[in-house]
């Protein structure tokens, strides 16, 4: 009887066995598609943030997030290469205090537009919102079939761009700090033509399959190609897409 | 979910953005708030004009040129030198400089100090206007036309709307402006002309047309944006009865629509230029006229207004002579009372409020305000 029972339980362990390594199997085919959406969590922000920025009164993330399908070759059980594309939409709503902020902001239109120029201090509200259509490469490693963690680049191509604000309850110096004060109620300016049609940076993402099609997902995106370009005037300091996406993947 | 979402955005800020907040930066800021000399010294108080960086006080006649002491007093943070309550000579204008917090940023204010001792003064100060000098903003390059007595002193009294303008506009050469000099005459003549306007600025103010415009005071900017009729404070401190204003001028009202403040076009309105001057009391309530009240404040008491403001024949510039009108029964005593009087000039009369039509055109040379004292000298 006993030996029966030894029997029936080595057979069922070598059936599992098999069963899972012929699962294994499927998962660890050389090609690997994914899918996934996650909600985009981050600023467009100077990096490091500038002595003229004294304090953040409110960040929002808004309504922003990254729907993305992904390629992996797997050359061996555990390293792979993976590729893709994404449309990612990168905003948020900042509220922040600044003093004696340079800006050279383009006011009126065509012919007759003309710059206003100045050192500000007051409050800042940026309305931040950039669709990039996103092509990321990475290097893949899995140290088991749960995890799997990415890092490397992307490109991006920004085809819809937001950059909007509002100074208020404040004053510019006209030309700069030591121009004639003026005060500053409310008043707003818009970026968004300015954005760079460009964006480049580091990119890591990691998934923990808790199913065997379904993943939680992050992926942090770093840009590291200002999102104005250099001769950009309207703020002193450059600023960086840095993005942490949060989701759900699934396995196709 | 939404706890996890909470933590993680709460992290992203501590470690993304609020960790990072630097000291705060020293103040570069520099800027003179006060400069007073003693009452009994004073003809007028003294004129701050932040936007040209300049001073200038008025001095009765007993004031001592060479040691004067003014108090002054500058931002949170910055110094100044000549320190407030130093004895200065003042022969010449004497530059104060303040230095800000950062130790980097100064900024130079021309001190000018002049004694109303006598007539010849007072009158190529304030009576005689040729526009024959003009001086340049080194920042901005537009010219303003400033006053010269004989003994080779300027002195600004003038302010233009290129001031204004050049807060949104920056041209490189003065003739790019709405307001500059033209040679006339073997000298110069104020040229004024409206223009198409930027538009919206920063979602505060919509300015359609911008109009030239030339008139005694200053333009101070700190409301300029929300209240542009507030920045021009027209007036200069006058201590005589005004009987006449003189002088030459050419209009030529453009010809295309006249736009309104909105931006559209007012058919069947003819724009029209300004050449006007009042004389007013101040009191507690009213230092200066500004663009909201300069045609009907009840301070004023004498006005002189070109009865025709449209264009004019030919080429040639016409010569004006408009008497100054009471516009009430106040009874003028200079030694109760200080008084202003403003003299203005605009290639479209309603340009202030941001109307006209582009083109418009007026030229003014050798203008002048004759007086009861004028009168009576002449009569002799």
């Amino acid at each position: 009887m006993k030996r029966i029972w030894i029997k029936y339980i080595v057979t069922c362990l070598l059936l599992m066995s098999v069963s899972l390594s012929i699962n294994a199997q499927e998962f660890r085919q050389h090609w690997e598609k994914k899918v996934f959406a996650a909600y985009n969590l981050g600023g467009t922000s100077p990096f490091p943030i500038p002595a003229e920025i004294r304090k953040i009164n409110y960040w929002k993330p808004g309504f922003g997030g990254t729907l993305a399908f992904h390629l992996t070759r797997w050359l061996d059980p555990n390293w792979g290469v993976t590729t893709g594309l994404a449309i990612d939409l990168k905003g948020m709503k900042v509220e922040a205090d600044v003093k004696y902020l340079y800006t050279s902001l383009v006011v009126g239109e065509g012919d007759h537009s003309g710059k206003f120029t100045g050192a500000f201090s007051g409050k800042d509200q940026t309305n931040v919102r950039n669709g990039y259509l996103v092509l990321p490469l990475m290097a893949a490693w899995r140290p088991n079939d749960q995890w799997s963690v990415r890092l490397g680049g992307y490109v991006a191509f920004q085809n819809d761009a937001k950059f909007e604000g509002v100074a208020s309850d404040g004053y510019i110096r006209n030309g700069g700090p030591t121009g004639e004060k003026i005060n500053v109620e409310s008043a707003t300016y818009d970026f968004a033509e300015e954005v760079r049609s460009f964006d480049a940076g580091i990119m890591a993402s990691g998934d923990w399959f808790f199913t065997k099609k379904i993943a939680a997902t992050a992926q942090l995106s770093w840009g590291l190609v200002p999102i104005f370009p250099s001769d950009f005037e309207g703020l002193s300091y450059k600023m960086y897409n840095i993005y942490l996406s949060l989701g759900i993947a699934y396995r196709l | 979910m939404k706890t996890l979402r909470g933590i993680i955005t709460t992290l992203w800020i501590c470690i993304g953005l609020t960790s990072c907040i630097q000291d705060e930066p020293l103040c570069p800021e520099a800027e003179i708030e006060s400069f007073t000399l003693p009452s009994e010294l004073l003809f007028s108080d003294p004129v701050i004009n932040q936007g040209q960086n300049t001073i200038q006080v008025l001095l009765n006649k007993k004031a001592d040129l060479t040691a004067l002491a003014p108090e002054v007093t500058v931002n949170e943070f910055s110094t100044v030198s000549p320190a407030s309550g130093e004895t200065v000579d003042f022969t010449n204008p004497v530059t104060y400089r303040v230095t800000a917090q950062d130790g980097i940023h100064t900024r130079d204010y021309k001190v000018q100090m002049i004694v109303m001792d006598d007539e010849d003064v007072y009158t190529s100060l304030m009576k005689n206007f040729e526009f024959s000098y003009w001086e340049e903003n080194s920042s901005f390059h537009y010219a303003t036309p400033v006053q010269k007595t004989n003994d080779g002193t300027t002195y600004s009294i003038f302010s233009t709307s290129n001031q204004g303008v050049a807060l949104y506009q920056q041209f490189p050469v003065p003739e790019q402006y709405p307001t500059y000099a033209i040679e006339h005459n073997d000298g110069f003549a104020a040229k004024m002309i409206t223009k198409e306007g930027p538009g919206s600025i920063l979602g505060i103010q919509y300015i359609p047309i911008v109009a030239g415009s030339l008139y005694t005071g200053k333009m101070n900017l700190l409301n300029a944006l929300k209240d542009p009729l507030t920045a021009t404070q027209m007036g200069q401190p006058f201590n005589q009865i005004p009987v006449r204003f003189t002088g030459y001028y050419k209009y030529k009202a453009g010809t295309g629509d006249y736009i309104g403040s909105d931006g559209n076009p007012k058919p069947g309105v003819k724009d029209s230029c300004a050449i006007y001057a009042v004389f007013y009391r101040i009191d507690e309530n009213l230092q200066v006229l500004d663009g909201t009240n300069v045609h009907n404040h009840p301070n004023i008491i004498l006005q002189a207004m070109l009865p025709d403001r449209s264009s004019t024949d030919g080429e040639e510039l016409h010569a004006f002579d408009i008497e100054f009108k009471r516009l009430n029964d106040e009874v003028i005593d200079f030694s109760k009372h200080e008084y202003k009087l403003a003299v203005v000039f605009s290639s479209s009369f309603w340009g202030d409020r941001y109307e006209g039509t582009p083109g418009s055109e007026l030229i003014v040379d050798d203008a002048k305000i004759i007086t009861e004292e004028d009168e009576v000298v002449s009569s002799y």
